[in-house]
């Protein structure tokens, strides 16, 4: 059930993204919802219940699934980068930070995500063109020219994909309750 | 507990593993049904919020666009103004065109020697029913030399300087010429009437004159020549008692609106 409203929001989210930012692009860049939906779900620390649990790399694996599907880059680049940095992420916010999380290391876990996955981007498709299976290499100057835009872009939508994303959280923790009731 | 023995780990190596499967698949081009699937899913969000932001969107467009839109306006307005000018010249020259094309057409069918002449304006200095032309006796054109446009006698030359001349209208009650009916060679004069109209008068009581027979010069006047026509009998204006059949002519010329004519050798 969960797993179905993650997926629901996942392609609400992408609709979003294509619908409306598409429309207002800065100097060509769009803002990216479905990897900050991944980094806020990946530095949830969560409760004793919730701290063994794989959602965040589900999420990380259905959209970086569907970036792959729309994008134009080599297929794969978007879903491993996702998941990688996604694991990052959660240890990194489980193991190395001490205290509560708060919007600095929330801007900061993203300039890094952003840094990262288009990094791994490049060395994907540089790797899968000299393995004969990409048609065309990526610029790497282009992944690096937006990046201060889409870094800006990104920071101005984290409050409301965080609010996005803590609902989500809410309305699966209630119908989990609902279906406990229930059995 | 270390990392790898976590349900974690378990979860992110079984989706590496699929994704390493998938990517296997796109490289063998078995993915395209999936594609299919999650390219259309969004599809109907997307073509929603677009349609939503469409306002939105067009809002900020214009308000950021505001001052090259109205650089744009002014210069639009400029365009337009210069277009209205053209179009006036474009149907100045539209008319003259078809003028020429009627003169011309008349010009290379017939015998007569002719010389093309431009109307430089009518009416000069309120004298009524006169044309000043751009030929003159430089081009061989001369006094009581006969005026036609399409074949038609409009007027004749009453004076002629050196470039320009000066030509009375058939239409002028000071006008006036030898003619005949060309269907039964009966002979009269033509005179103008009052700027309005064309009478031919002095016919004999018992000649016919029906309406619709066409009325041409007579050659009497040396320096017209014959058979140019003149214009077709409206009606018989006088009476059985006159002493001469009268009736008025119709020809076809817009005497108002003459822009290019020939001057008869």
């Amino acid at each position: 059930m969960k797993y179905l409203i993650y997926l629901l929001a996942i392609i609400l989210l992408l609709g979003l993204n294509a619908g409306i930012f598409s429309s207002f692009q800065i100097k060509g860049v769009m803002p990216n919802l479905l990897l900050l939906f991944m980094v806020l779900f990946s530095l949830d620390r969560g409760d004793s219940e919730t701290r063994d649990n794989a959602d965040f790399l589900v999420i990380a694996f259905l959209s970086g699934l569907f970036l792959d599907f729309s994008s134009t880059t080599f297929f794969g680049s978007f879903a491993l980068a996702f998941l990688l940095i996604s694991l990052v992420l959660r240890l990194s916010s489980r193991h190395l930070l001490v205290f509560e999380m708060n919007w600095k290391y929330y801007s900061a876990a993203l300039a890094v995500s952003l840094a990262a996955l288009s990094f791994f981007i490049w060395f994907y498709n540089l790797l899968c063109f000299r393995l004969g299976w990409a048609a065309y290499l990526l610029d790497g100057k282009v992944l690096r020219s937006g990046y201060l835009i889409s870094l800006v872009y990104n920071l101005l939508l984290l409050y409301p994909m965080y609010l996005f994303a803590e609902s989500v959280k809410r309305g699966i923790a209630y119908l989990s309750v609902q279906f406990r009731k229930i059995k | 507990m270390r990392f790898i023995y976590t349900k974690t780990f378990a979860v992110f190596s079984a989706f590496m593993v699929i994704t390493a499967l998938l990517v296997l698949m796109q490289v063998k081009g078995w993915l395209d049904p999936l594609k299919t699937v999650f390219i259309n899913s969004p599809r109907p969000v997307t073509y929603a919020v677009a349609k939503a932001a469409k306002p939105i969107k067009y809002f900020f467009s214009t308000a950021y666009n505001l001052r090259k839109i109205t650089k744009e306006n002014a210069a639009l307005t400029q365009q337009v103004f210069q277009l209205q000018q053209d179009l006036v010249q474009f149907d100045q020259e539209k008319r003259e065109n078809e003028a020429l094309r009627k003169e011309l057409g008349f010009a290379a069918n017939t015998g007569l020697s002719l010389v093309p002449c431009t109307v430089m304006s009518q009416n000069p200095f309120g004298a009524s029913d006169t044309l000043v032309l751009n030929c003159g006796s430089d081009r061989g054109v001369s006094e009581g030399q006969a005026i036609i446009s399409q074949g038609f006698l409009v007027g004749k030359i009453i004076y002629a300087g050196k470039g320009y001349s000066t030509a009375l209208l058939i239409t002028s009650s000071n006008f006036t010429t030898d003619a005949k009916l060309s269907k039964t060679g009966a002979s009269g004069v033509v005179n103008g009437s009052f700027g309005s109209g064309i009478i031919l008068d002095q016919l004999s009581q018992s000649d016919s004159a029906d309406k619709g027979w066409q009325v041409v010069t007579g050659g009497i006047d040396s320096r017209i020549p014959k058979n140019i026509l003149i214009g077709e009998v409206g009606e018989v204006v006088s009476n059985s008692n006159d002493l001469f059949k009268k009736a008025t002519l119709l020809s076809p010329i817009d005497f108002n609106g003459l822009e290019f004519v020939f001057a008869v050798k």
